[in-house]
């Protein structure tokens, strides 16, 4: 169905017509405010929480009033206006922008009354005072050895980052210094978490999986016994703009490929010892720091679900649940989704890069797999 | 803040905006979206993946008629439109192009910044060169949510993944998007019945393809399109680190695992961008953009008689399995089909960085 006036506010082709008759009597008229003896003048209003806008005093009529990107010198015939709105303030007529101005940028005002001169006024909205305070405060996994088939690396930010310019601020060094080239793929959507805070890192699946054509080509992005250095780069802008306090630095060695799957049988389950104790589980393998956080949960043997905080130490093999409400003594169990991966994306279910076996696709999905425990009276 | 003072204004202009539709279920208007990236256009409905979101919108932004005429090519794009969204060219983002190919309008996905900040904005260009603003307060829309998407296996909590929506197609009666995770690497399609119902949800489809010889693996599809293989609807997906994989739509049934077929493989350190079918001369083609491999053409030909043989089994280098020729396109950044005889190309102008949006004939490609 179509919608009447759903089309665009604004078009091409009318804007530099209007762009280009008003350049040309604002150059002329560059700097003068006064007509007839009224004082009208253009006023940059408003501010930063609030948003900005142009006002135009002294006048009653409201004729034809532009904003343009940049300074006065730039306007050309090329020019298209700003989107935005004019409405009658009590102030005087006022020109609201359609997207928030951004901060240390120059626009150019423009008012063309029906009759009489033309009125211009150059603006540069006010820089925010930005101070870099940004850091990068963890990168998983955060053990000291990784596999040469490590699949991902997380870069956990303090405070929400921009997007689009990973590649630019970001490289793995080898043990001489030098950028491994093309070891991550780095899509250009940049993968984030929804706070925008934690950066995940791919390394190239091509090279890392067995046997197919970038492996044989490349191989695989490390390899056993080297020392491998991420590197995050100062200049990486937040989300506000400003760069971050420090570069940082985090080195690994590289030890031998994990081609098994984690196997909750070898996993070490410390039922609580008292009401408010908490639940541990240890791993002999390293799992994934970010799925650890939600891929186990605590129910009561029925099914109910438990609430609780959960913290993943001692390089992502041990994971604690501390519950929100003291236990009540009783059977409980700890599910683990069959997704859960470890550091080289091996899950319970399925190896990273499987032997091919006919039966293995449309075998049933391995589900979800219980441990029990039990939490005393006493 | 502004956007609110423009919402009162847009509506004020369309009036009352409540209105019943055919099936009984109340339009809504002004979709919410966090964020914009892929799009689809199909029958005067534009799919927009909101990754932020976690959310498919389909927007009703209406179909032109008859075929696309002449495309007046539009230089400096980037800078046009930096200047109408008062910022500049390196704050647009223009993530996806999509062509309206009845009235030949271009729809563009745009991020405005980067940063906190960062706005979503719709903007098209029609055949004549004009580029208008698209207000989102003025659209119609369904939604279908992708956050609460049950998990692979079906006792699954809810997944709060992150998932980037990569690509978007309308096959049949179904909407298929293919996604990232920002966590988990295995590959997920989804796919939801369109028309969305009030409560859409998407499930998920898990495509395992073979690698060489003795491994298959899971790894998320990038692109992908719909082709016809003897006679059968087939989905030809472009995985990230870059096989090139086949699956039967109609084998995918009720199924929610299924193993594809590995084609090719368009070696390693590439993400293919996005697929289009093409005809040049009377001949079929798949044209597929790529991050870091240019432009390669697949003669459909080959697509089909790879059905005919098993998956690639040999150990042989980067370049594997059914052939590609480069196409002679320069820095191509989006592309879509642009009627019949042409495709709508968004490329940097290498002598200014600056992007221009043309039409190219599809013999020249």
């Amino acid at each position: 169905m179509r919608i009447a006036g759903s089309e665009s506010l604004n078009t091409l082709r009318p804007s530099i017509q209007r762009a280009a008759a008003a350049t040309l009597l604002a150059l002329a008229a560059f700097g003068c405010s006064a007509e007839s003896g009224a004082e009208r003048t253009l006023r940059l209003t408003g501010d930063q929480e609030s948003g900005w806008a142009v006002t135009l005093t002294g006048s009653e009529e409201a004729g034809e009033l532009q904003v343009f990107t940049g300074g006065s010198i730039e306007l050309s015939a090329e020019r298209i206006a700003v989107l935005g709105e004019v409405s009658q303030g009590a102030a005087g007529v006022i020109w609201t922008p359609r997207y928030t101005l951004r901060p240390a940028q120059q626009y150019t005002a423009v008012w063309r009354p029906s009759a009489g001169e033309v009125l211009s006024a150059t603006f540069t909205i006010p820089a925010l005072d930005l101070v870099a305070s940004t850091v990068v405060v963890g990168v998983y996994p955060s053990a000291e050895v990784v596999p040469e088939n490590l699949l991902r690396l997380y870069i956990q930010f303090s405070a929400p980052m921009s997007r689009g310019s990973a590649r630019q601020f970001v490289e793995l060094l080898d043990d001489d210094n030098e950028p491994i080239a093309g070891a991550f793929v780095v899509p250009e959507q940049e993968l984030w978490s929804s706070a925008e805070d934690r950066l995940t890192l791919f390394f190239d699946p091509g090279r890392l999986k067995q046997e197919v054509g970038p492996n044989l080509a490349a191989g695989a992005p490390l390899s056993a016994g080297q020392t491998v250095t991420l590197r995050v780069r100062r200049e990486w802008p937040d989300a506000r703009g400003a760069m971050l306090r420090e570069s940082f630095e985090r080195t690994w060695r590289v030890g031998a490929a994990d081609r098994e799957r984690p196997r909750t049988d070898t996993w070490t389950v410390h039922a609580p010892q008292t009401p408010a104790g908490p639940l541990r589980v240890e791993f002999p393998h390293a799992l994934d720091a970010a799925l650890l956080q939600r891929m186990l949960t605590v129910e009561t043997r029925a099914g109910a679900p438990i609430e609780g905080e959960v913290s993943v130490a001692a390089g992502e093999r041990d994971w604690t649940f501390r519950p929100v409400v003291p236990w009540e003594p009783g059977d409980y169990s700890i599910r683990v989704e069959a997704d859960l991966e470890d550091l080289a994306g091996n899950s319970l279910e399925r190896l990273f890069d499987e032997p091919l076996v006919e039966e293995q696709v449309g075998r049933p999905a391995l589900g979800a797999v219980r441990l029990d425990f039990t939490v005393g009276s006493g | 803040m502004n956007k609110r003072a423009f919402a009162a204004f847009a509506l004020a202009i369309i009036a009352t905006v409540a209105w019943t539709a055919p099936n009984g279920a109340t339009v809504t208007t002004d979709p919410p979206l966090a964020s914009i990236g892929a799009l689809e256009h199909a029958g005067g409905v534009l799919f927009a993946g909101d990754s932020k979101g976690g959310t498919v919108y389909a927007l009703e932004v209406g179909a032109g008629s008859g075929d696309p005429g002449e495309f007046t090519a539009v230089n400096d794009l980037d800078v046009k439109i930096a200047d109408m969204l008062g910022t500049t060219a390196n704050e647009v983002f223009i993530k996806d192009l999509a062509v309206d190919q009845a009235s030949g309008a271009a729809y563009l996905s745009i991020m405005r910044g980067s940063g906190a900040g960062a706005e979503p904005v719709l903007m098209k260009v029609t055949p004549d060169g004009e580029l208008h603003h698209v207000a989102f307060e003025t659209l119609a829309y369904t939604k279908l949510d992708l956050a609460d998407a049950p998990d692979n296996t079906p006792d699954a909590r809810r997944n709060p993944r992150n998932a980037t929506i990569t690509d978007i197609e309308l096959l049949g009666d179904s909407v298929y998007i293919a996604g990232l995770s920002n966590e988990e690497f295995a590959s997920v399609l989804r796919r939801a019945p369109w028309p969305f119902e009030a409560s859409a949800n998407a499930t998920g489809l898990e495509i395992y393809h073979g690698a060489h010889g003795q491994y298959e693996t899971q790894a998320p599809i990038y692109t992908f399109m719909p082709v016809e293989l003897s006679g059968e609807k087939h989905v030809l997906a472009g995985y990230l680190c870059t096989p090139l994989v086949t699956f039967s739509v109609d084998e995918l049934g009720s199924a929610d695992k299924l193993r594809g077929r590995t084609i090719a493989e368009l070696g390693f350190g590439n993400v293919p961008i996005d697929m289009l079918h093409i005809e040049q001369d009377g001949e079929d083609f798949v044209l597929l953009t790529n991050s870091r491999r240019g432009t390669m053409k697949i003669p459909m030909s080959d697509v089909i008689a790879a059905q005919g043989k098993p998956s690639i089994e040999e150990r042989v280098g980067p370049r594997t399995g059914v052939d590609y020729e480069g196409s002679p396109l320069g820095l191509v950044v989006q592309v879509d089909n642009y009627g019949d005889s042409k495709i709508l190309i968004l490329e940097r102008n290498p002598e200014n960085g600056t992007l221009r949006l043309s039409a190219r004939e599809n013999r020249w490609l």
